[in-house]
């Protein structure tokens, strides 16, 4: 092999290839990259049995040939050389790096023991619209569980409509839900692990088009112009949520974005290890409150300008729930709608009703 | 030799031929799944391994299994997604979640009442009455309509996901409906007990009694598990005869009959039985394939009655896991959008689901000596020693019933009997059956033995 190719975009493709490497350490074949070339395009694969992905970018090829290369000490490489191109060449077990200034050489691993790609039989493909998705993917993510003992709501929950998508995710102690405009011609829906759905998140960081997801049995497939990443599909059902949210609410409170969160960040330095806050709500004063209480280290109140419809209320939460709906929020402006001390709150944008996040509250304490 | 046996022979074999970090790459977390007439299935975790395994190893893995198992024909693969390794490794609750689980409750809990603990969602309208829980239902029932008077305590049984929650749950909604202003409380013996513990360590022990012993309807849920805890059975005692003596109702579901339920103290058990008793045994077909309607109606699906039929004829024991396979098709016919056949549906549970109960008769055998606590030779001597003769016949009757052996076959297999000795046997536990309870929880306490470790 020998090949020549802009270092920068080179180096972008091996970071996103690596995180798809696996970090049992008894698995050397899993550690690798696979450096191909064929014509003018570089391609760089890698797995770790549960996802796969694959990257190319255009180069200049003058010996066509594949090799097989520790991921870590590759990206490392690569992230600490300086210049514009570099050189990749393999002679029998070495690969060569050369650049204007550097010399480096690495040993590879053989490339017959690298796994092969799953051939998946394609059931159904959709193209989904890439504007905005990688943020839209990270608003409804982190409300998935990390845990994986129950691997339903421990995934995001797509549900693909004539004319949108519903994402959404929980850990059954909060909820998002967020939803896309869209164009397909059938309706279904499909489950996958979360942590694939933040992979796809973090290409988009870099690759920002169109995303055309096919579906086979087990597996599916996102790829555009530039890579393709294999998942699994989750065999599981997702909770049926859709009942969960509320249309109806007993007190609504509009507030500044930016004073909601300053707020609930000086509350949150007073509250326990059960990180609670309590809201305060006077709708005859107009008067949204936020208290909290460490019996160590002393107490807080805020009271934030705000406009109060609906009932009094006193509602405890736990912080970080709270800041994880509002820090999704793009708009200057936060509603929260309540319905008593017992029932979720409802977090929204107040100009825009495509995102939707819900938190339980905590018992009062 | 059953499968285990076999994919551990054929991999120890495989082992030898290939690289240790191959083996480990391709081989964990693979076993036979389906042995049929020569062909092979073999369950692999993900798609890359079957990729890999049919391409790669196909022939060493065809060479081990006919080493050990000569009439192989064929091998192939299948992806089996509770095979991989993030569904079999060990998981822990994180520490802090456990932490707060008292003051953040879930989304989940909307519908159960935080009073009473109750989840509008089991009502008697929605539970399925067969001959398996007619009886059970039928007390219920009956304890709604004179609460504290009729049955007092009702204490219901049975094993695992046949609806004990269900029916404790209904009583209380119904109870509830019919009169807001009594007090209910459901709870399961765990969560008592937890709630007590607290209430020692805080010292507020007298509050706690306090609330127990001014509800007029207590249910609590799975009270097997308050064996060995004596404080919290003695909190029991004393709450039971305190709401006892004032006419309130109690309820009470266990696994199995108050009788069995070892490490409690004699008082207690005799409390339980003072009552009404009464059991919930499986559902027979038809009431499987009712609750596969109603389940389905409940869920508005459309679903043929012939794949209905075809899930409540493969799980045979357990409600709980007759609804999951309910719902993992209804999960699969969404993904690939399309109604799917008997034949699709046959191949999907297959995979999905536990194997039917399978023992052997060696498991069945030493099963049945070590309950009885006999060395298992004894068995096939011609001792006729009362404590050697009853465990001989159970293990043949159990032999003929679960392992479909025929009558000549048992008789040589215990020490060369003629096999009318054998039909003996099986009469006679047959007839005993139905005249003694203890009996019949010893056999399903046997069962339940065998066919865990089995699994």
């Amino acid at each position: 092999m020998n090949v020549t190719c802009l270092k920068d975009q080179f180096y972008k493709i091996i970071t996103l290839a690596e995180r798809h490497t696996s970090k049992e350490a008894h698995l050397p074949f899993l550690q690798g990259l696979l450096i191909h070339t064929k014509k003018n395009t570089i391609h760089v694969s890698s797995t770790n049995l549960d996802t796969g992905f694959e990257a190319w970018m255009p180069a200049s090829v003058k010996e066509e040939g594949s090799v097989v290369l520790p991921a870590k000490s590759c990206v490392s490489l690569i992230s600490t050389l300086t210049g514009e191109k570099i050189k990749i060449e393999s002679k029998n077990n070495d690969v060569f790096f050369t650049t204007q200034t550097t010399s480096t050489n690495l040993k590879s691993y053989p490339v017959e023991e690298f796994p092969s790609f799953p051939k998946i039989k394609k059931i159904r493909s959709v193209e989904i619209p890439c504007e905005n998705l990688s943020k839209s993917i990270a608003s409804v993510v982190m409300a998935a569980s990390s845990s994986e003992i129950k691997p339903e709501i421990s995934s995001v929950f797509f549900n693909v409509l004539k004319n949108k998508i519903k994402m959404a995710a929980t850990d059954s102690f909060r909820l998002a839900e967020k939803t896309i405009p869209f164009k397909g011609e059938e309706g279904f829906n499909i489950l996958f692990p979360f942590k694939h759905v933040l992979e796809i998140g973090k290409i988009l960081e870099h690759f920002n088009d169109p995303i055309v997801l096919s579906i086979g049995e087990n597996q599916a497939v996102f790829s555009s112009k530039n890579y393709s990443l294999v998942t699994r599909i989750r065999e599981e059902k997702f909770p049926n949520y859709e009942q969960i949210i509320p249309t109806t609410f007993s007190t609504e409170v509009k507030v500044k974005k930016s004073d909601f969160i300053n707020g609930v960040r000086l509350a949150s330095i007073f509250s326990g290890r059960l990180r609670e806050i309590k809201f305060n709500i006077y709708p005859e004063d107009n008067l949204f409150e936020i208290f909290s209480k460490n019996s160590d280290i002393g107490e807080h109140v805020s009271q934030i300008p705000s406009n109060v419809t609906g009932e009094r209320l006193n509602v405890t939460f736990n912080y970080s729930y709270i800041m994880d709906g509002i820090s999704m929020i793009s708009s200057s402006d936060v509603l929260l709608r309540f319905n008593g001390d017992s029932k979720p709150v409802l977090i929204q944008d107040p100009y825009d009703a495509s995102y939707v996040y819900l938190a339980m509250p905590m018992k009062n304490i | 030799m059953t499968n285990e046996e076999l994919w551990g022979k054929a991999l120890t074999d495989i082992e030898s031929d290939v690289s240790k970090a191959n083996f480990i790459t391709w081989f964990k977390n693979t076993a036979i799944c389906d042995r049929l007439e020569g062909e092979i299935t073999v369950g692999v975790p993900n798609a890359f391994v079957k990729e890999w395994l049919e391409h790669k190893y196909h022939i060493y893995i065809l060479k081990a299994l006919r080493n050990h198992a000569p009439e192989t024909r064929n091998v192939a693969f299948s992806i089996i997604p509770r095979l991989s390794s993030d569904a079999t490794k060990p998981l822990h609750e994180p520490q802090n979640k456990k932490y707060f689980a008292e003051e953040q409750p879930e989304i989940s809990e909307l519908v159960v009442d935080r009073e009473t603990n109750l989840n509008s969602r089991y009502t008697f309208d929605n539970f399925v009455v067969g001959s398996f829980n007619e009886l059970a239902h039928a007390a219920s029932k009956a304890v709604t309509k004179n609460l504290g008077t009729l049955y007092n305590p009702l204490f219901i049984y049975g094993g695992v996901g046949l609806g004990k929650t269900h029916l404790l749950q209904s009583i209380g909604n119904e109870i509830k409906k019919s009169d807001p202003n009594l007090k209910i409380k459901y709870i399961s013996s765990e969560k008592f007990t937890n709630e007590f513990i607290s209430a020692l360590q805080n010292s507020e022990t007298a509050s706690f009694k306090e609330k127990y012993r001014a509800i007029d309807l207590l249910i609590i849920d799975d009270i097997q598990f308050i064996a060995k805890k004596i404080q919290t059975q003695e909190e029991v005692f004393h709450t039971f005869n305190t709401l006892y003596e004032k006419n309130k109702q109690i309820v009470f579901s266990s696994d199995r009959p108050p009788k069995s339920i070892e490490n409690i103290e004699e008082r207690l058990r005799s409390r339980f039985e003072g009552g009404m008793i009464t059991d919930i045994s499986e559902p027979e077909y038809e009431a499987r394939f009712a609750i596969l309607k109603t389940k389905a109606a409940e869920k508005n699906l459309a679903i043929s009655d012939e794949i209905l039929s075809h899930i409540a004829t493969i799980i045979q024991s357990n409600i709980r896991e007759l609804e999951g396979a309910l719902n993992s098709v209804i999960a699969r016919s969404n993904l690939l959008n399309k109604t799917l056949n008997t034949e699709e549906i046959k191949n999907f549970l297959s995979k999905n689901i536990k194997p039917k109960r399978i023992a052997t008769a060696q498991q069945i055998i030493q099963t049945v000596a070590s309950f009885y606590n006999i060395p298992e030779k004894h068995l096939f001597e011609k001792s006729r020693r009362k404590e050697i003769v009853k465990p001989r016949q159970i293990a043949m009757f159990l032999l003929r019933e679960d392992f479909n052996g025929s009558y000549p076959y048992i008789g040589q297999k215990f020490g060369g009997r003629d096999h009318t000795t054998a039909i003996h046997s099986y009469d006679k536990i047959c007839k005993e059956l139905k005249k003694s309870e203890q009996l019949t929880e010893e056999i399903r306490q046997i069962r339940s033995r065998f066919y865990n470790n089995g699994e």
